[in-house]
């Protein structure tokens, strides 16, 4: 069976890629990168983050590459001025509400977007406090982007064990298990994936956590023991 | 599982869709989302616990403490404030025993705000256990929780 290909020009660059193929993978197969934040290549895209968005001549919005299909004859911009504009306040708001001094990769695109966050100054933050409820990994929700990806390995894109979500709505948004309980007495595993696919500082191997504070490595390996724990029924 | 929780679950298939007016029912079962009846939603409706929690705290109608015989909503909305809801709500708040908004430890008494009820020509208003009370005074206020905390007392 042969694959329908479609024709488009990102950049300038004509390409011919298969029919339901993302701006984002069209892009990738003409050498164009486009910034991403909550896509990740193994985890379902959402389409949240809004980091990704292009300028494809005629629509009335900016599209976010990472979920929009390339259309056939389209013609994308994926550096225009709006584009730039969009991500760089996109930007400055993350910058300006989460703690980013651990996500070198934000950093970096705060700093190639010529970002500004200082113009969101005395803006509420985010800052709840850092849950240390496991031997396994903190949780510093206050570095936390929302980008879901933790969630998504969690569930149904890899672990299938659904111990973590969002609660709440709005700014009052958070990742949480249910109740807020301490995920000892979770369904999480402690698989270690969402420390994994996490692009900001937020989750944090306690064994990083605990050299970072200068603990000799005897009591780290103490500290970090998994006790055995009775499974929940 | 409780009585009260079965019977619920009788009038549903258990279907994903059904999430939301489930948690209601519960909630008007209990007052609120008790986390035991949360994880048989979770079960009954094959839903992970991390879900509904999410789904439920999503909502500001859906409540996690149980709240008070008595329920107090003092409205807050522009018209209200402009006439004095600061000091209702104030007036409110020290006759049943309460800083601000919450839950008396003798559950007698929840007090919440609203951000308007929808009768702003009765400004300021309150509901009183659903029912609307407006064009108030702190004197008003005093003497409705009074002849309230009567009527329930001979009730
Ligand atoms: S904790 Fe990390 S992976 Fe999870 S939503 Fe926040 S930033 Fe994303
Ligand atoms: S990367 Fe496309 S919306 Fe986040
Ligand atoms: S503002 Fe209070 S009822 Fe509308």
């Amino acid at each position: 069976m042969s694959e329908k290909y479609i024709q488009l020009t990102i950049d300038g660059t004509p390409i011919s890629v298969p029919a339901g193929t993302t701006i984002l993978d069209a892009a990738k197969e003409a050498d164009v990168e486009i910034p991403v934040l909550c896509y990740f290549a193994h985890t379902t895209a959402n389409g949240l983050c809004r980091l990704c968005v292009v300028e494809v001549e005629g629509a009335r919005m900016l599209q976010a590459a990472c979920v929009v299909a390339a259309q056939d004859g389209a013609v994308v911009h994926t550096r225009s001025p709006k584009v730039e504009r969009a991500r760089r306040t996109l930007l400055e708001m993350l910058a300006s509400t989460v703690d980013i001094s651990e996500s070198p990769e934000l950093q970096a695109l705060v700093a190639e977007y010529e970002c500004f966050p200082e113009r969101f100054e005395g803006g509420k933050k985010r800052q709840p406090v850092v849950i240390d409820d496991n031997p396994v990994y903190l949780r510093d929700y206050s570095q936390c982007v929302m980008c879901w990806r933790c969630v998504q390995v969690c569930a149904d894109d890899a672990q299938f064990t659904y111990a973590l979500n969002f609660s709440g709505r709005g700014f009052d948004t958070q990742i949480a298990t249910f109740f807020d309980k301490p995920l000892t007495e979770t369904t999480c595993v402690f698989c270690g994936n969402c420390i994994g696919v996490c692009p900001t500082g937020a989750l944090k191997a306690k064994r990083e956590y605990l050299i970072e504070q200068g603990v000799a490595p005897e009591q780290v390996l103490e500290l970090t023991r998994l006790k055995g724990r009775k499974n929940r029924t | 599982m409780e009585e009260a929780l079965s019977e619920i679950f009788l009038q549903f298939e258990g279907k994903r869709e059904e999430i939301i007016p489930i948690l209601q029912r519960v909630q008007e079962n209990y007052t609120y989302l008790p986390e035991d009846s949360m994880r048989q939603i979770a079960r009954f409706t094959k839903v992970p616990e991390s879900d509904i929690y999410g789904v439920a705290t999503f909502y500001a109608q859906f409540r996690f403490t149980p709240t008070g015989r008595n329920h107090i909503c003092v409205c807050r909305g522009t018209a209200c404030h402009v006439r004095g809801a600061p000091a209702i709500l104030e007036e409110v708040a020290a006759n049943v025993g309460l800083e601000d908004e919450g839950t008396t430890e003798d559950l007698e008494y929840t007090l919440e705000t609203v951000a308007c009820i929808g009768c702003c020509a009765l400004a300021p208003a309150i509901t009183y256990n659903e029912e609307v009370h407006g064009n108030l005074t702190k004197n008003k206020v005093r003497k409705l929780i009074k002849a309230e905390a009567g009527k329930n007392g001979s009730e």
